[in-house]
């Protein structure tokens, strides 16, 4: 049995989003989790969590050009990498197993 | 277009956020963000930003190998929440405990507060120790009577009001000092032009000016020695200017900074009224002491060297002369009286 990487929640929900968003960039993605969640989320926690997936090699980022709509700062594309797209995979294996036998009862909540 | 952001979170929020990709990044998203709920909500958007901030100070200005720390910290934040929760089942246990701490630190801040005045700041008087402020009823000529006394080195007498000057324009309305005795002396000050009142000078046709009113009536005006001016309706000689280094007793004054001082006429009738006046006692030497304290003053006796009767308080209350203390008096710690076996000195 292969070493599985956990992903905590919220990098769950990052990395999830950043790969429906497809090369989103942080406001982007600031939006897609608030409609997703249902929950605001702190632009502070986002960033800290994608330089954390960055580390990992979960996401790459790159800047943009200057934006003249944002006072001349540029846009934080993320794009998910290959290995970040696995992670995300065994996660939601891991979790789909502890949910086995109980989907019923989690319908009912 | 909706306007930006509030200046200070913007500025706050750069000064957080580690320069380059992190900066630009989140500065510019959160810009993007708050245009958009601005539309709906301006008031509800500056909420959204301060949330924003403080979310980023909290994130970016702990270090990240301090995490545990904060982790720490953060049960610090629960612990509150808890403590939140629990008041509000025993809401009046968490009020009278709050209630308390606050009389307490309330009660150490004025205490701490007395003690600065009394002790650590001293008065800008020579000597201060040895002022003592002498409140009641008693008349100028009292005064004269204060002045025979060889507990004292030095006494003067001040009274305040208002006077009409009419010689500068239209007639203006200034705050007079009355003094008698050696009070700039008393009180060590100095003149910056001319001279000041003399101790015991009783010639009501001199008038020392104020700093204040020097520049503000007379243009600062070096030639305003020797002129005369009129003081509800009488000629008085302008003989000096008081120095700006003096700082005039508040407690003897009611709180106001006259404009012009000038002396007591003890020849006047009005001298011999028993009124309230402000007398001030200086140098007081050791045999000047105090006995017992009763009802809202506190009483002096004063036993002269060669006497051997102590004096009574009936013979004291004959002569008036008992004092009440003065909240505000700040020149000493002691409020006195003094009693009538003054008089037998």
């Amino acid at each position: 049995m292969t070493e599985r990487a956990f992903l905590g929640e919220f990098e769950h929900l990052v990395l999830a989003t950043a790969l429906r968003v497809r090369n989103g960039y942080g406001a982007e993605l600031m939006r897609e989790l608030e409609a997703r969640t249902g929950r605001q989320v702190q632009g502070g926690s986002l960033y800290v969590t994608l330089d954390r997936l960055e580390e990992k090699g979960y996401v790459v980022s790159r800047m943009g050009d200057a934006d003249s709509q944002r006072a001349g700062r540029p846009k934080r594309f993320i794009e998910v990498t290959p290995e970040g797209v696995r992670a995300l995979a065994e996660h939601r294996e891991a979790l789909l197993s502890a949910w086995e036998g109980i989907e019923s009862v989690l319908d009912e909540a | 277009m909706s306007a930006g952001p509030p200046a200070f979170l913007r500025r706050v929020l750069s000064w957080i956020l580690p320069p380059g990709r992190v900066r630009d990044g989140l500065a510019g998203d959160l810009d993007e963000l708050y245009a958009e709920r601005s539309t709906k909500s301006p008031l509800m958007a500056d909420v959204w930003y301060a949330r924003q901030v403080l979310s980023a100070a909290w994130r970016y200005v702990i270090p990240r190998h301090r995490w545990e720390e904060v982790w720490r910290m953060d049960a610090l934040g629960n612990d509150l929440a808890t403590v939140l929760r629990a008041s509000r089942r025993s809401p009046a246990f968490y009020v009278g405990t709050a209630l308390l701490m606050a009389l307490g630190i309330g009660s150490v801040s004025a205490t701490f507060a007395i003690f600065d005045h009394l002790f650590l700041r001293p008065l800008p008087y020579p000597q201060a120790d040895r002022l003592v402020k002498v409140d009641g009823s008693q008349s100028y000529l009292a005064f004269v009577d204060f002045h025979e006394m060889h507990s004292v080195e030095a006494w003067s007498a001040v009274a305040i009001d208002d006077a009409h000057l009419t010689d500068v324009g239209d007639p203006l309305r200034i705050s007079q000092a009355r003094v008698a005795g050696a009070f700039f002396e008393v009180f060590g000050a100095r003149a910056a032009l001319g001279r000041l009142l003399l101790p015991m000078e009783t010639s009501t046709d001199v008038v020392v000016l104020s700093p204040g009113a020097w520049e503000r009536i007379w243009g600062a005006d070096d030639d305003v020695l020797g002129r005369v001016v009129q003081l509800d309706g009488a000629s008085v000689v302008v003989v000096g200017v008081v120095s700006s280094s003096f700082v005039p007793p508040e407690a003897l004054l009611d709180g106001a900074v006259p404009d012009v001082w000038r002396p007591i006429d003890l020849s006047h009738p009005d001298a011999a009224d028993r009124g309230s006046r402000s007398l001030v006692a200086a140098g007081v030497r050791p045999h000047f002491r105090r006995s017992t304290f009763a009802g809202t003053g506190a009483w002096w006796s004063y036993r002269s060297p060669t006497s051997t009767k102590r004096p009574s308080a009936a013979h004291a209350s004959d002569c008036g002369f008992w004092l009440r203390r003065s909240r505000s008096c700040s020149s000493s710690p002691v409020s006195t009286s003094l009693t009538c076996s003054s008089r037998g000195e």
